[in-house]
């Protein structure tokens, strides 16, 4: 008995300084893009030209002056049609290591032309944005000085993503904690980031955008009895039944509901929801408070650009 | 194609052609290695890439091995990134193109196996996730149970037993699955009692499939073994590159040897300029023909003996062959050239090795003899070269004969710089040849002199005709018996005004060679044409008029009628004509020229041969000719009665002539004896000082007027 004690608390020692080990970084404050590109990204990103009925822009659904994303569970593409997602938020989309709650694209640029064509968003096709773009003659221009062969799939898709580069939020309080902010931390936030860490939120929310760089079940411990199937849709997997890309925590206090399926409305029940399915393990009350007390302190700063703009759409 | 050849084989010779052939080898050779270190280049960005690709590839295995433990999720991906814009990089290289198909197929299977790779290390990332989390779980549990209010023992135990078990797997064992079940059924019964063995027991059976899960995927990763293929395709590119190397190192041993071959082909060439060159130089100074020294190596021998200031006598000594050009156009160039050579040898022989021999012309050679020699040696041996000369020659069947003649010059008495001695020697040489050939003269001083009166007298006659400056005088010829005059003969006269008179001894020699003599004797014959009809009109009536010819004339092929005009337009007969001819010249007529003499014949002249015994007719000969007069030479008659010898001589021609029934005439009589002494051997005509004088025309008429008054 004494023999197995010593043991454990060897391993044990051993596993928690592992997992100590892990430590949330700040996002960088800024990112190295081509200004050109980025422009005319920004331009196309608020122009409803690339929605079917001419409706809808990228910025509708990914509102930048609220949260980069929606408020409502499912939003609502042309001619009213429901989504089948909540929105993630376009903010550090860029340091995610997949795009999509399924992560069939790999990058901003591959996801960029999708909501474009799904019907239930922006419904339209390639060959007609492509047509009103190239009528267009402050397109053609825009698009010529940058690429050579002007305005294509590719350079379209190229362009968006650029644009979608800046749209980081550094210099939260927990960023600014991070970098040597000791006080810019309540003790109560301190407490929640210890159990974010003790509970084990952090085994799958970490890295730079703690969250948003690897894939697990919803519903480990419990059945989530999700609608969607996620990454089975690519992988044709049992075993990736339920499987969606863990999401990234930052601003996380701006883009309830929460969840693929947006079924958690507030960040307590998303917590709640966190420990019961995923964690599968009890969460005291003040305990659950005090994780949320930090995530609130998540939020970073919108980009300079973002601020400038005028709110109404 | 035969042109080409000959174009070819005239343009570029056998060495040219071979030095073509390897520059033009070097240069494909020289591409074709350009183009294998574009591959080899090519070569080094791919090997890059390979080494990345395998380590990162390493870093998923590492990761891989991370199991249990905190992942750096982020810099999973980044190394996921990389390995792909690696991947994308070969992908859309020249890859296949440098390396060939078979990597296109090894490049897919990289590819095949990284996308596998990455769905494992992502259920990986998933897998693991979940077991730290729950093994950390696991020990709070039992901890808690430990520090628990009510402590249960059993549980403990239990707990404590199977995380144990689990803590197996830090250590790398594997997890002993059989008693950790039969341990979770014991626990099984303590989930509704205790809140903390329902969640331990949960999370227990979850990590068991969740390690279960993950040891497939580790099981996978291994038979997947993507660094194998990584190195299957490193190997190929390994042995293209090796094969790719050694054919830059045989090109590299080729393009030396080919280099090396090409100086040995350059260093031949030269070799062969140099030997050219000396050849050339040989050439340059040497006749080809006769192999003797040539002009060039004379002229240069004969400057550097006069340098040398220690001058020693010298003899130069021309040789020229006699009529050399007859037997080259007649016989051909073959055998004269054959004939040079044997001459060439012949002389050579006699002149021994010290001296020089050269041939610096046709048929002109030169020697240069040096070392002393009295004027005996010399006469013995020019005499000898003589001699050899004279040997006939035996080619082709032929026996041919020729002569040469000699002119020796003297240095440093003859000339004390290399031009005046040449000329001295050709001026000798020319005086041996003018003497008959066939002999050898010194140069004396008078040669030179005579040259340049020969030089004046040829200048001045060209325009003496035009200028008049000629002039007939006549001289009678009598009967000696009677006295009675039979005929003149036409005397031309030069008055020059720059060289005043010049005697006919001179200037005739000088335009029979230059030619002139051929219109200065159609002016003799017009002229003596008219003289003759005017003596006519004026009541003078003699027998005949003679005019002296020359073989040059009558060898021009309009004399015949040229001569036919004169006598028509002066209004002569050609009875009243007598053409003299030297007898030195008589032997020239062939059988070409025979006929323009018959043809003169036909007309009604007479022809006579002048300075008859200073010749070589033969009897023969004289016979065919068709001739009237022959005229006794004066040497014959001058010396008489005192030369026995020339009495004689005068004696027999004039028997000899009689009796072949031609009229005899003695030239150069000039004192009564010779007449009286010619009378008693009954020659016919006289003429000379004794009885007449040259005069002109009008002295002429006065005289005859007397004598015809005295008969």
């Amino acid at each position: 008995m004494k023999k197995s004690c010593f043991v454990f608390v060897l391993i044990f020692s051993f596993t928690i300084t592992q997992l100590f080990a892990a430590e949330l970084v700040p996002i960088p404050t800024d990112v190295e893009v081509d200004m050109q590109k980025v422009a005319l990204g920004e331009k196309l990103f608020f122009d409803k030209i690339l929605s079917k009925d001419k409706t809808l822009s990228c910025a509708n659904c990914h509102n930048l002056q609220h949260n980069g994303a929606d408020n409502t569970q499912y939003t609502e593409g042309i001619e009213g049609q429901v989504g089948l997602f909540n929105v993630p938020t376009v903010y550090n989309a860029v340091y995610n290591f997949r795009q999509f709650w399924d992560g069939r694209a790999k990058n901003l640029k591959e996801q960029a032309l999708n909501p474009i064509m799904n019907p239930v968003e922006m419904g339209n096709s390639l060959p007609v944005v492509l047509h009103d773009l190239k009528e267009s003659n402050v397109y053609s221009s825009l698009f010529k000085e940058i690429y050579e062969d002007g305005i294509t799939e590719d350079n379209l898709a190229d362009v968006l993503a650029e644009y979608e580069k800046t749209l980081i939020t550094p210099n939260s309080l927990f960023d600014r904690y991070l970098k040597g902010e000791l006080n810019a931390l309540t003790a109560r936030e301190l407490e929640g980031y210890r159990l974010f860490k003790t509970k084990g939120c952090i085994s799958c929310h970490n890295g730079v955008n703690i969250g948003g760089n690897l894939y697990n079940k919803f519903g480990i411990f419990k059945n989530a009895e999700s609608r969607e199937l996620g990454r089975y849709n690519t992988t044709h997997k049992e075993q990736d039944k339920y499987v969606f890309k863990v999401p990234s925590l930052r601003n996380i206090a701006l883009t309830a509901p929460y969840m693929h399926d947006g079924r958690a409305e507030t960040l307590e029940d998303a917590v709640n929801i966190m420990s019961k399915y995923q964690l599968g393990r009890p969460m005291q009350k003040d305990e659950l408070e005090s994780i949320v007390l930090f995530l609130k302190t998540l939020t970073g700063e919108f980009p300079q650009s973002v601020r400038d703009m005028n709110a109404s759409y | 194609m035969l042109r080409i050849k000959g174009w070819l084989s005239k343009h570029f010779d056998g060495v040219m052609l071979l030095l073509l052939f390897f520059v033009f080898s070097l240069s494909i050779l020289f591409i074709y290695l350009q183009n294998i270190d574009t591959h080899i280049k090519y070569y080094y960005e791919y090997k890059k890439t390979f080494v990345k690709l395998r380590t990162y590839n390493q870093e998923f295995d590492n990761t891989l091995m991370r199991s249990y433990r905190y992942l750096d999720n982020d810099n999973v991906t980044k190394t996921e990134k990389r390995f792909d814009s690696e991947l994308t990089f070969l992908k859309k290289s020249q890859l296949t193109k440098e390396f060939g198909p078979k990597v296109i197929e090894l490049l897919d299977e990289i590819s095949v196996k990284y996308t596998k790779k990455t769905e494992l290390i992502e259920s990986f990332k998933t897998l693991n996730a979940r077991i730290t989390s729950s093994v950390y779980y696991l020990y709070e549990l039992q901890k808690n149970e430990e520090s628990g209010d009510c402590k249960n023992i059993q549980i403990e135990n239990l707990l404590g037993e199977i995380l144990f078990k689990v803590g197996q797997i830090f250590l790398g064992t594997d997890l002993d699955l059989l008693n950790i079940e039969r341990d979770l059924v014991s626990l099984n019964l303590h989930r509704i009692v205790d809140e903390d063995v329902d969640y331990f027991y949960r999370h227990m059976t979850q990590l068991l499939l969740d390690v279960k899960s993950l040891n497939e995927i580790l099981e996978e990763n291994e038979a997947l073994a993507l660094d194998e293929s990584i190195n299957k395709m490193s190997i190929v590119l390994n042995k293209e590159y090796f094969v790719n190397q050694k054919k830059e190192e045989i090109i590299g041993l080729l393009f030396l040897a080919f280099a090396f071959i090409i100086l040995l082909v350059l260093i031949y060439m030269y070799l062969k300029v140099l030997n050219n060159r000396k050849e050339v130089f040989y050439l340059a100074y040497h006749d080809a023909l006769t192999d003797l020294p040539n002009r060039a190596e004379f002229e240069r021998y004969i400057t550097e003996v006069i340098k040398k200031k220690n001058s020693q006598k010298m003899i130069v000594l021309f040789i020229d062959l006699d009529r050399f050009k007859v037997i080259n156009d007649t016989l051909g160039h073959d055998i004269g050239d054959v004939m040079l050579i044997v001459l060439g040898k012949r002389i050579a022989n006699i002149l021994g090795e010290n001296n020089l021999l050269a041939r610096i012309g046709g048929d002109e050679f030169v020697a240069i003899i040096e070392n002393k020699k009295d004027r005996k040696m010399i006469d013995v041996l020019v005499a000898e070269i003589i001699s050899v000369i004279r040997k006939p020659i035996h080619i082709r069947g032929y026996s041919l004969n020729t002569t040469a003649s000699i002119g020796i010059a003297k240095y440093p008495e003859d000339g004390g710089d290399k031009r005046t001695l040449l000329k001295h020697a050709d001026s000798a040489m020319y005086h041996a040849k003018h003497n008959g050939g066939d002999t050898y003269a010194f140069y004396t001083e008078q040669l030179s002199i005579d040259i340049q009166r020969r030089l004046e007298l040829e200048q001045e006659l060209i325009h003496a005709l035009k200028k008049k400056e000629f002039t007939l005088f006549y001289q009678p010829q009598y009967l000696l018996e009677t006295g009675e005059i039979t005929g003149v003969e036409a005397l031309v006269r030069w008055d020059s005004d720059i060289l005043g008179v010049v005697a006919p001894e001179e200037f005739i020699s000088v335009a029979e060679d230059t030619g002139m003599i051929v219109e200065l004797g159609y002016f003799v014959l017009r002229a003596a044409c008219e003289e003759y009809m005017k003596w006519k009109t004026a009541g003078i009536d003699i027998p005949l008029i003679a005019i002296n010819i020359s073989s040059v004339q009558l060898r021009q092929p309009d004399a015949f009628i040229r001569f036919q005009k004169i006598l028509k337009e002066t209004g002569m007969q050609a009875k009243n004509i007598e053409l003299e001819l030297t007898e030195r010249y008589i032997m020239e007529y062939t059988t070409e020229n025979l006929t323009i003499l018959d043809d003169l014949r036909s007309l009604g002249c007479r022809i006579s041969i002048d300075d008859f015994g200073t010749g070589y007719s033969s009897m023969n000969y004289l016979k065919r000719l068709a001739i009237d007069t022959i005229k006794i030479d004066k040497s014959f008659i001058l010396d008489m009665p005192n030369n026995q010898y020339d009495e004689e001589v005068a004696k027999a021609i004039i028997v000899l002539s009689q009796s072949l029934g031609y009229e005899v005439i003695a030239e150069g009589i000039e004192t009564e004896e010779q007449e009286n002494l010619l009378k008693a051997y009954k020659c016919d005509m006289g003429q000379g000082y004794y009885f007449a004088k040259p005069m002109e025309s009008q002295a002429f008429i006065r005289f005859y007027n007397e004598k015809v008054k005295q008969i």
